[in-house]
């Protein structure tokens, strides 16, 4: 009984989550129906041109001249049997073709997401310490621009600085065209990881300083924290221990609902870095009508985002103990 | 009680600087808290009580700042030193207890580890043996199942409870000196009570003096040796308790009793007379404080004088001083 009591929540948070997907997938087929053009113009038009009867045989071959509703059907049987369809671009399973680029990206948002929580955080709650001081006005105006200026144009401006100018970091890639091995070969994937990681997280670095500052003014002002100061604990151990531990809490429930956008931010910095995760995938399977590869994107990125807030969940009750026994 | 007292407070001013200007919250006020007693401090809220404790601690809210006087800790004066030695004696020599037991306990940290801190803090004890002290003084301030409730949040506990932690977490260093500010205003009756009891078996075995900010002349009455009377920013009559209570010299502190509901009916409250009494008017509004003694204009004794010229402390009896032009006259009649 106990067991039981203990499990039903989890188990209808994975139920839940499961029928999330479920219309995720529906919704993004229907949309992907009414959106223009048209995958076999494309591959004719790499062809260089076909006759009316290829035509119809392509239709015909990839199903598209079912109805929708028919071919949806189709398409919701394959994914629950683990078969996300063949890429028209690629000719391969797309599955395949995503599990190859899922490393990429994921590696690059994890890092990304690092890099924003710690600086951020920690560039907020040292503004918070003097609002008012010179220290607080330099991060407020620093995180204003980062968050004003455009992915795209961060990541170009950071190319032509550290890539062109001064070359000290590579163009583009995750990796260099000899590889290294051993040891050198996660030294040269980091030196690759470095600018598209900072492009990726610039915005949100902005973000978790602005909301880091906020949070953190107002935890300073709190009871528990003059309590902190009368046992004399030294200003250091009320800030980064006694205030830093529920400043935190807004900021992990923000992590857990960017997760999605950080994903879109993704596609942008993959396409200028030419990093081979995901979001480029996506981009160029727009570019190129490749629906079941865009849709097996749209299904992962939506199974991405909600592993990621379970992860926020289980991070919240560790920092938060009266959420321990709250359920869900 | 002769000698340095243990705190002595002398001629404190705590001014907030505003956009137009300073505005004074407390004025000149002084006080002698000696070793081992219970120093009642009795006023309304805003009349500076909890400010003189916050000045005390050096705890000023932002905006806030001690613009003259001193604050003696045996002799030495604290509102000099630097906040390195501050920061030795907060906790340690001196600690407090807040208001608001929901509030001031930090929510994400353990009530054990919160204990624990100051010992680690100030007598550099190790996690095991900070750890013995914390569980020793949860039995001291008599809360069931110590060592299980070492490790629980503050929400699992209930207010009362949690005023008990607080209480453990001041006494976890043997201070010489606890503030405790209106430490029972947020509890049951029946709690205040036990809160209130057990302060007092705390402070007979640790011989620890006590601060006690309240607004409750019946825990005065109860725990102070020796009372403050507040008003507007200034003390305005302090002396050993049973005087004050049985003699009061100040027309406030007079007002301020006889506006305490007894529970026995008097033969006047039965024969239909008011049994709730109040003191007319309101107190002035900080930064416009009215020429002369600032209970004037509530004072039915109040003449030319008491609104023009304001009074000095006047000697009214042993160790009893009220700071009132009618006083000696009062006492004397």
């Amino acid at each position: 009984m106990q067991t039981l009591r203990k499990l039903t929540p989890a188990f209808k948070r994975v139920l839940e989550a499961f029928g999330l997907v479920m219309a995720v997938v529906i919704l993004n087929f229907l949309l992907i129906q009414m959106a223009p053009g048209d995958p076999v113009e494309v591959i004719v038009g790499e062809m260089g041109g076909a006759s009316e009867e290829l035509i119809a045989q392509l239709r015909q071959q990839y199903g598209l001249d079912q109805p929708v509703l028919h071919q949806l059907g189709i398409y919701l049987g394959k994914v629950l049997t683990g078969d996300l369809g063949y890429s028209y671009y690629f000719n391969t399973p797309v599955l395949d073709l995503l599990l190859q680029r899922v490393p990429a990206t994921v590696l690059l948002c994890l890092s990304a997401l690092f890099v924003a929580v710690l600086v951020g955080t920690f560039a907020g709650a040292f503004s918070a310490r003097k609002p008012d001081g010179a220290g607080s006005h330099i991060v407020t105006v620093i995180s204003l621009v980062g968050y004003s200026a455009p992915v795209f144009w961060i990541g170009m401006m950071l190319l032509i600085l550290f890539a062109s100018v001064w070359p000290i970091f590579p163009v583009a890639g995750m990796q260099s065209l000899r590889k290294p091995s051993g040891f050198a070969y996660y030294l040269d994937i980091l030196h690759h990881l470095v600018l598209p990681t900072i492009t990726l997280a610039m915005i949100y670095i902005a973000y978790y300083s602005r909301l880091a500052r906020t949070s953190m003014i107002e935890v300073l002002g709190q009871d528990y924290i003059r309590t902190a100061r009368a046992k004399g604990l030294p200003e250091n151990k009320v800030i980064w221990k006694h205030a830093l531990r529920n400043g935190l809490i807004p900021i992990v429930t923000m992590v857990g609902l960017q997760f999605g956008q950080l994903f879109a931010g993704a596609v942008l910095v993959e396409t200028v870095f030419n990093w081979p995760g995901l979001g480029r995938l996506a981009y160029e399977s727009i570019l190129r009508r490749d629906y079941p590869t865009l849709l097996g994107i749209l299904l992962f990125s939506a199974v991405l985002v909600m592993i990621a807030n379970l992860l926020t969940d289980i991070a919240y009750r560790r920092i938060d103990p009266r959420m321990r026994k709250a359920r869900t | 009680m002769t000698g340095t007292p243990f705190l002595e407070v002398r001629n404190l001013t705590v001014e907030m600087k505003g956009e137009s200007g300073a505005i004074r919250v407390l004025d000149d006020v002084s006080l002698r808290i000696e070793r081992g007693r219970t120093m009642g401090i009795v006023g309304e809220s805003g009349c500076g009580k909890s400010m003189t404790a916050l000045a005390i601690m050096r705890l000023l809210p932002p905006g806030f700042e001690i613009t003259a006087g001193q604050v003696l800790v045996e002799g030495e004066d604290i509102t000099r030193v630097p906040e390195a030695r501050m920061r030795a004696l907060r906790g340690n020599d001196i600690s407090m207890i807040f208001q608001e037991p929901m509030t001031s306990l930090n929510p994400v940290f353990t009530v054990g580890d919160q204990i624990a801190e100051a010992v680690k803090q100030h007598q550099g004890l190790d996690a095991g043996a900070a750890e013995q002290r914390a569980i020793e003084m949860l039995k001291a301030v008599q809360i069931p199942g110590a060592e299980a409730r070492l490790h629980a949040y503050p929400h699992e506990f209930s207010g009362g409870m949690r005023q008990r932690v607080m209480i453990a977490m001041a006494l976890a260093c043997q201070p010489r000196l606890i503030i405790a500010d209106e430490p029972t205003t947020a509890l049951d009756v029946t709690v205040q009570a036990q809160i209130f009891a057990l302060m007092r078996e705390l402070q007979q075995e640790t011989g620890t003096a006590i601060m006690l900010i309240t607004h409750d002349l019946g825990a005065v009455a109860e725990l102070a040796d020796d009372v403050a009377v507040f008003y507007a920013g200034k003390r305005i009559e302090s002396g050993p308790a049973g005087a004050i209570l049985r003699h009061a010299a100040h027309p406030y502190t007079s007002g301020l009793m006889s506006c305490t509901p007894r529970l026995r009916l008097s033969a006047a409250a039965r024969d239909g007379a008011a049994v709730l009494r109040e003191i007319p008017g309101m107190v002035p509004q900080l930064g416009r404080m009215p020429q002369g003694c600032r209970f004037a204009p509530r004072c039915p004794l109040a003449d030319d004088r008491c609104r023009s010229v304001m009074p000095p402390d006047v000697e009214v009896g042993p160790a009893h001083a009220a700071a009132c032009w009618k006083a000696e006259t009062e006492v004397m009649a």
